[in-house]
């Protein structure tokens, strides 16, 4: 599951070739989709952009192809660049439809990374800027250490504690 | 926990030739500043995303003496010697879906050249840069609804390289 940032589709071909699914967040397609909408107002927006989500509760794929033609047919006229961004590389956004037996909300978008990524931010707010990369890079250990022991029903305070003896053992 | 103004800490010696004794005083050593969980204290807080200056009030509130911040970013900053250990941990229980995303931070970066801040101590120069940290979420999908970061990586921007290097360890 991804965004659709270049350097990282190219970095799973090389590493994986074509022994990976690779799919694309739907969040962040949809997203894209609403930046490129131009001189329509807000509600105007909200219905295609309901329109647009509609095309993902399709049933299987091309059920979805066949709601992105409708979606294009009605909005291209005033929306080339919004229907062009849909359209563009529109097969890695379902491949969900490929997998059986997987929950599809965990496949279509990066909600649970950008709900963990919304924790890390949180800190790093309240830094600013940090003083060094090397501090930067400490913080995030710390908070990832902090919500893996969150999924895994440990308190902070337990998990904390084990690095603070990890540091003891480093210097004594 | 608190402030002792007097502490005497027993010098031992042999009986037999009268030299000193060394002794390993595991709760308090002479002339220690701060009690052993100090680190866990700074840790614990820094992941509840509290500032060095509300830890240093905190600390200076038991040890009854101002602390310095650099002294806690210090001790908390030694944790980077685990982390390439940390990097290379094996995943021994492999996710049926992995999440990939960036998030951006501002780091300073020390620049060549020295200036004298405000209190005219010599300083060297930095500069603001963005960094990103590449992150990868492991999701099981067996019905335990486990997740965990698996893996992450600083880089300068969210290029093929960067990525390629946190791939590579997954």
């Amino acid at each position: 599951m991804r965004d659709g940032t270049e350097g990282l589709e190219q970095a799973l071909d090389y590493v994986y070739g074509s022994a990976l699914l690779q799919q694309r967040c739907i969040f962040h397609k949809l997203r894209n989709v609403s930046g490129k909408c131009v001189s329509l107002d807000r509600k105007e927006k909200k219905l295609m952009m309901e329109q647009a989500a509609v095309v993902y509760q399709a049933t299987s794929a091309p059920e979805a192809q066949a709601r992105l033609a409708a979606f294009a047919e009605h909005w291209r006229p005033t929306q080339p660049q919004a229907v062009a961004t849909f359209e563009h590389e529109f097969e890695q956004t379902i491949r969900y439809f490929s997998l059986d037996g997987i929950a599809r909300e965990v496949l279509r978008s990066t909600s649970r990374l950008v709900r963990s990524n919304r924790e890390l931010r949180r800190k790093f707010r309240q830094v600013g800027c940090f003083s060094s990369p090397r501090g930067a890079e400490v913080a995030v250990y710390i908070q990832v250490t902090r919500l893996n022991a969150q999924w895994a029903r440990t308190s902070w305070w337990e998990a904390s504690h084990f690095l603070a003896l990890d540091l003891l053992n480093i210097n004594p | 926990m608190g402030h002792l103004d007097v502490l005497w800490v027993p010098m031992l010696e042999c009986q037999q030739c009268e030299h000193d004794v060394v002794a390993q005083f595991a709760i308090l050593e002479k002339y220690q500043r701060f009690w052993l969980d100090a680190p866990h204290r700074a840790i614990f807080g820094s992941g509840l995303a509290r500032s060095l200056r509300q830890l240093s009030q905190e600390w200076a509130a038991t040890v009854g003496a101002s602390v310095g911040l650099r002294t806690i970013n210090e001790r908390i900053n030694q944790l980077e010697a685990r982390l390439s250990q940390v990097h290379r941990e094996p995943i021994t229980d492999v996710p049926a879906v992995v999440q990939f995303d960036g998030i951006w931070l501002s780091t300073q970066t020390q620049q060549d050249g020295i200036h004298e801040d405000n209190r005219k101590r010599k300083r060297h120069r930095k500069r603001g840069k963005r960094m990103v940290v590449l992150v990868t979420l492991g999701l099981w999908t067996d019905g335990s609804g486990k997740r965990h970061i698996l893996d992450w990586e600083v880089a300068e921007k969210e290029e093929q390289a960067a990525w390629e290097r946190l791939v590579q360890r997954l």
